[in-house]
């Protein structure tokens, strides 16, 4: 059974890969993550909330 | 060809061995919960300098492909992130872990290694870094 959950992992992954390489050559139809960050950090909310994921991606994984 | 400032060498330095020291950390421990805590603390104190610094408010404006996002430009990232958070949730409530593995138990996977646990730190390290610094 976790065949099915590794393939769906790899699938996502693989879709992610594919949508960095097409924002790459189609920036106004897919942004590129950098410009999606930006936008997302232009913000204060979008910042803190970015930030605060970040800590916590930290403390999760390396601490707890 | 570009060579990088000895401050960003030094920083570099400073967060491989920084990175090294987490990946010999266990999990649960006064150490792990040290390690991170000052990381956190130290992005903690540039955020807050950079926000406080006069007359600087740091938040910088959009230009070229970043100002020319749009909704429909974002949607394929924000449809990627919700399907990763609702299969994460299905995986984290369906169980046993072995047929549904969660982002979470595939890292535990690969942070048996020190040296991989010590990448992926270093890693951590970096993207708080270009979240700080934008």
């Amino acid at each position: 059974m976790s065949a099915l959950g590794d393939a769906v992992w790899a699938l996502l992954g693989l879709f992610a890969v594919a949508l960095w390489a097409v924002s790459y050559r189609e920036p106004d139809r897919v942004a590129r993550p950098g410009a999606l960050v930006a936008a997302a950090m232009s913000s204060r909310g979008g910042r803190v909330l970015l930030l605060v994921a970040w800590m916590f991606a930290g403390w999760h994984f390396f601490a707890r | 060809m570009h060579r990088p400032s000895p401050s960003t060498v030094a920083l570099v330095v400073a967060g491989a061995a920084g990175s090294c020291v987490a990946g010999a950390t266990t999990p649960f421990t006064p150490a792990a919960d040290l390690v991170v805590a000052v990381c956190i603390g130290l992005a903690v104190v540039v955020v807050v300098a950079q926000a406080s610094a006069p007359g600087s408010h740091r938040w910088r404006r959009l230009d070229g492909a970043e100002a020319r996002t749009t909704l429909a430009s974002a949607a394929p990232w924000l449809a990627l992130v919700v399907v990763v958070l609702a299969w994460e949730l299905f995986s984290f409530f369906a169980g046993p872990r072995a047929a549904h593995p969660t982002v979470s138990s595939m890292y535990d996977a690969l942070a048996r290694w020190r040296v991989t646990k010590a990448v992926a730190f270093f890693a951590w390290l970096a993207l708080g870094w270009y979240l700080v610094r934008r």
